[in-house]
């Protein structure tokens, strides 16, 4: 056995140099020319297979959605009894609840007629693009154990795990190089969400938002002056050349003077990115943008599409984030209907939006949580924390719309036919972007680090 | 880095994310090290440098009673622990332009230097 892979301390390993030579920026995109170039042939960099989608847009509700009240509907007859509410959520004594009843409406909505909650009509009138996944489920009862085993594929955090995000981007593809490959907006329910662990601050998320700052620092100080800045940068280079030519064939330097040059580029191509003056108002509205319930998250999804435009390649989005999250809903279901509210026409409207463009093939939406809600409340009108059984939606990149997949039980309490550990759904997506999970291996000290380590694969029903 | 330093926060601060910190909650048998554009975009604009600039540039013409050949030295020695090259005293002499306001300007030089960055 090659001993640089059992003790790699202390030596130049390949990535380690590539990160430094060529990984100047968020490392996929100098990676990808080299890759590309046939220098690097490490099994993790892909694409392992013709890739369906060139994008990811993840949106994830903080908090924990009830599937049961939007997208898997129960008959109330259970609703009044007491079950066992055993070992989970925020009970860890055995003890009984009541199941609460579903309050909503649904209706079937498109040729498949998935019936879908009077909270989601916009999304009900897309639902023929979305795949219903009801059957997911996780072992985590609480929000920042759950968001770690969600995010990153294992519970805990014995090792800096990377997020989903970081483990797309970190495999190269065509990753614009004037942009981040990954990017989140909205704040986060946990740093989690945003790290590149072991795989290095080159695909961690890289914050953006709308509006006139996109990226954190992007622009110098209001009380500098554009002229002055220029004269600056000049003189720097000047200054910086007698240190860069005694140490040039220190890659870290080398990679520096890359690096600056990258900022520059994204100070050109960031403001136009976020630049909305050219999108047609009938576009803007389709997001809800400009209406007060739905322009924030509306903004957001805008920019989401106009990212994966430009080959960004991982686009989460953390909706309503902060503390637990504001889905959050132990107390009372009704503090679903305004998260709801914001988030299903700008849902609705990224769909037909990427649809109208013919980018909804290539570009993988995915709607989710940390886990789901449960059939009964803490003695509340509200319900309790359920990884035992939840939903997702998945929508284009390659995935078979209008069709439900898997179903919890009769309350809605646990995924019973084909149930998906969360990492299938991991799987899925790596699959979706040409990435076979199981050749994402990562050494870390000896250790193979995946992010896949469980479950079933890639949930193939679901696949077009 | 900033082991223990953020123990029960939930966010750390971006700008020690863009520079790998540890946020100390996982064990790290491997602390990473990458050169990234936000790096250099923290280093250039932020207001963490920003601020730091304008104190450095106090400094330096305090303790040099206004002579610029004086602020440069001692810039050098105290960002570096080294007295400036000749050539790269000439650079720093034309860049000020005997314009006392620049002096903030140098400061943020020095900061975006790679010698700053990288000891050798």
């Amino acid at each position: 056995m090659d001993l640089n892979t059992i003790y790699p301390c202390g030596k130049v390993n390949r990535r380690g140099f590539l990160h430094q030579l060529g990984g100047g920026f968020f490392g996929a995109a100098m990676g990808a020319v080299w890759a590309q170039d046939g220098k690097i042939k490490d099994a993790i960099y892909g694409p392992h297979f013709q890739p369906k989608a060139k994008s990811v847009i993840f949106l994830f509700m903080c908090g924990g959605v009830s599937h049961i009240d939007t997208f898997d509907p129960k008959d109330n007859k259970w609703a009044g009894k007491l079950i066992d509410a055993i070992g989970f959520g925020d009970n860890v004594a055995e003890m009984k609840r009541p199941v609460i009843p579903i309050l909503r409406t649904f209706t079937k909505y498109g040729q498949s007629g998935i019936p879908v909650s009077d909270w989601f009509p916009n999304v009900g009138g897309v639902i023929d693009e979305f795949a219903v996944v009801r059957s997911m489920w996780c072992n985590e009862g609480n929000h920042f154990p759950a968001v770690i085993e969600t995010t990153t594929g294992h519970r805990g955090r014995q090792f800096d795990h990377p997020t989903l995000g970081a483990w797309v981007s970190y495999a190269p593809g065509t990753a614009n190089q004037n942009l981040p490959t990954f990017v989140n907006m909205g704040r986060a329910s946990s740093p989690v969400q945003l790290t590149g662990g072991y795989l290095g601050a080159t695909v961690s998320a890289t914050p953006f938002q709308p509006g006139e700052t996109p990226i954190p620092n992007l622009y110098p100080p209001k009380s500098s002056s554009p002229a002055e800045r220029e004269r600056q940068m000049r003189v720097l280079e000047e200054m910086n050349r007698e240190f860069r030519e005694r140490y040039a064939i220190n890659s870290d330097v080398v990679a520096r003077s890359q690096a600056y040059e990258l900022a520059a580029r994204m100070q050109l191509h960031a403001p136009e990115v976020v630049d909305f003056s050219q999108e047609p108002e009938h576009v803007k509205a389709l997001y809800g943008i400009g209406e007060k319930e739905t322009d924030a998250f509306g903004e957001q999804l805008l920019l989401a599409r106009r990212l994966a435009e430009n080959q960004v390649r991982f686009i989460q989005i953390c909706h309503a984030g902060g503390g637990n999250g504001a889905w959050d809903a132990h107390g009372d279901m009704k503090t679903h209907e305004p998260l709801c509210r914001a988030v299903d026409k700008p849902i609705a409207g990224l769909i037909r939006d990427l649809k109208q463009r013919g980018m909804l093939d290539s570009t993988l939406v995915v709607f989710g949580s940390e886990f789901g809600r449960s059939p009964w409340s803490q003695n509340t009108t509200g319900r309790d924390h359920n990884p035992k059984g939840y939903t997702v939606l998945l929508a284009g990149g390659g995935i078979k719309g209008g069709m439900i997949h898997g179903a919890t039980d009769d309350v809605g309490y646990k995924a019973v036919d084909h149930p998906h550990y969360h990492s299938d759904l991991h799987a899925t997506i790596l699959h979706q972007m040409g990435l076979d999970y199981r050749k994402m291996e990562f050494n870390v000290f000896g250790r193979t680090m995946r992010l896949v380590e469980e479950g079933q694969g890639p949930i193939t029903e679901i696949l077009a | 880095m900033i082991r223990g330093y953020s123990t029960n926060s939930d966010v750390t601060p971006q700008f020690l994310q863009v520079f790998d910190a540890d946020d100390g909650r996982a064990p790290c048998p491997m602390r990473t090290q990458t050169v990234t554009a936000p790096q250099g975009l923290f280093m250039m604009n932020s207001d963490e440098i920003e601020t730091a600039s304008t104190k450095f540039a106090e400094r330096l013409s305090k303790e040099s009673a206004g002579d610029f050949t004086a602020a440069l030295d001692l810039g050098y020695r105290l960002t570096f622990s080294r007295p400036p090259s000749p050539a790269e005293r000439d650079k720093a002499l034309t860049y000020i332009e005997s314009d006392p306001a620049r002096l903030k300007g140098f400061a943020w030089l020095l900061f975006n230097l790679d010698e700053f960055i990288y000891v050798q």
